[in-house]
């Protein structure tokens, strides 16, 4: 099957095959959208287990069912069984052959373009706001400078989208019955920003810019702080709170150790941004 | 005995490990090496460089090839291949059965707002992901000398153009349209080309 292909030729780890697998599954087989695939790719990335071995399975079930995801996860696992075993036999020699190695140097260097097509591939169904961009832009910059587990990052942005999202579909339907919550809330909403008291400051003109290292982690941080105050059914608010002020701190603190790198590679994701837009 | 001692091995491995193949790393390195004695260290490093060029998840590769390892070890050479069974099996299960209910539960509740909210926030931040993994690979690949860890088996000197020069090529050949349908060169078509381009580059002209 089509994932057989797939787990054939995906080098360098799960995130490059997000290039290789839409191309197939997206644009020849017509089988999901673009968009779907892009929410494949947060469920696959923040569910334990390979990640390639996530977005085939997902991927199977959408297009098949059970049985859809049985032959997409045995396709991906096949062909590393096969070429894994036949290496094993010849691992002393296959480390040495000159012609190998030569050959996947050149792989590694297209493996970079497939990554940036990804990534191209992953930006486009994004919505742009001034939010999602900068958790874009702390997410990368915490990645790239830090070793912080990505599964955090991934906590953080699904409870600061949760808590967005709650406030937009808030905000558009009225503010009619505001009055009673937020009696209720007013208990919540002065912790927060007693918490961060320069984000909400620094928020308007950081999330448009979103140029200095430190800027996108108030900008990250403002949504909530700012979220919380309108937002707060209690019970919500005093779910999510703790473990964002357990994330955030770790977040902040890292690309402060940094100072010098970021300004040389955030134009680059900015431009691909702005580029896209 | 082993068969079954691999599978529970990697079942945990799969089940405790979110974010792919580099996290497993230290899990696979506690499990294997500390607690069960299988492997070496430099054996386990050995393996990570050809299981990072080789195709197929990483994760998957180090499965199999751990698996064929301690088959082979004590089973000789059908050992090994029962044993790359059972350890690749035992990664994939997790995954499988949670995503499968993942997958069912998605589809139910997929508009409710929070989990709408939800991949409203973590989009941006795999975006973030992606983008700092072609950065750390790129500094990989063409600064060799800065070495990260993870492709520390790379050892040419200084910066690399012949790398990025080709890694251009294959961008530009990437983003051209070919033909009357306009279709785009299928990454897999990529893939072979930069092989070949590597065997030419690096292989016959020694660059």
């Amino acid at each position: 099957m089509t994932f057989f292909k797939i787990g054939l030729f995906t080098f360098g780890g799960g995130l490059a095959m997000i290039s290789v697998a839409s191309r197939e599954v997206v644009e020849s087989k017509k089988w999901i959208t673009e968009d779907e695939m892009a929410d494949i790719v947060v469920v696959a990335e923040s569910t334990p287990g390979a990640f390639a071995v996530n977005a085939a399975t997902y991927v199977g079930y959408k297009v098949g069912g059970f049985l859809g995801s049985l032959f997409a996860t045995l396709g991906v696992c096949v062909p590393p069984l096969v070429i894994i075993s036949v290496i094993f036999f010849f691992f002393d020699r296959f480390k040495e052959n000159v012609w190998i190695a030569a050959a996947f140097k050149g792989i590694r260097a297209a493996v970079i373009s497939l990554l940036f097509t990804a990534f191209l591939k992953l930006l486009r169904p994004m919505e742009k706001t001034p939010v999602t961009i900068a958790v874009a832009v702390v997410s990368f910059a915490v990645t790239l400078f830090t070793g912080v587990n990505s599964i955090y990052l991934i906590l953080s942005g699904g409870m600061i989208g949760a808590v967005v999202f709650a406030v937009l579909a808030r905000r558009a339907r009225s503010r009619l019955a505001a009055a009673p919550i937020s009696a209720q809330s007013s208990a919540e909403g002065e912790e927060s920003p007693a918490d961060k008291p320069t984000g909400g400051e620094t928020q308007a003109s950081a999330a448009d810019k979103a140029a200095p290292a430190t800027a996108p982690e108030s900008t990250a941080d403002a949504p909530e702080s700012n979220a919380e105050t309108p937002a707060g059914t209690a019970s919500e608010t005093l779910l999510k709170h703790p473990p964002e002020n357990q994330e955030v701190p770790e977040n902040a603190q890292k690309p402060a150790d940094s100072p010098e790198t970021p300004t040389t590679e955030k134009p680059r994701s900015q431009g691909g941004e702005g580029g896209e837009e | 005995m082993t068969f079954l001692i691999l599978f529970l091995t990697f079942f945990k491995i799969g089940l405790f490990t979110i974010g792919g193949g580099y996290s497993m790393l230290p899990m696979i390195e506690d499990e294997v090496i500390v607690r069960l004695g299988w492997l070496t260290q430099e054996q386990l490093l050995d393996f990570i460089g050809v299981a990072e060029s080789t195709p197929g998840p990483i994760a998957l590769n180090l499965a199999t090839f751990i698996g064929s390892a301690q088959g082979g070890a004590v089973y000789g050479a059908w050992g090994s291949v029962v044993g790359a069974v059972c350890a690749t099996l035992g990664v994939v299960a997790p995954s499988f059965i949670i995503i499968l209910i993942i997958a069912r539960l998605f589809e139910k509740h997929m508009n409710a707002p929070v989990v709408r909210g939800f991949f409203y926030g973590v989009r941006p931040v795999v975006v973030g992901l992606v983008a700092a993994s072609v950065v750390s690979l790129g500094i990989a690949v063409f600064l060799p000398l800065v070495n990260l860890e993870l492709f520390a088996s790379l050892s040419t000197e200084g910066f690399d153009p012949v790398s990025l020069g080709l890694m251009a090529i294959i961008f530009v050949l990437g983003g051209l349209r070919f033909g009357k349908s306009k279709k785009r060169l299928h990454p897999i078509a990529l893939v072979l080309l930069s092989a070949v381009l590597g065997i030419l580059l690096f292989g016959v002209a020694g660059l």
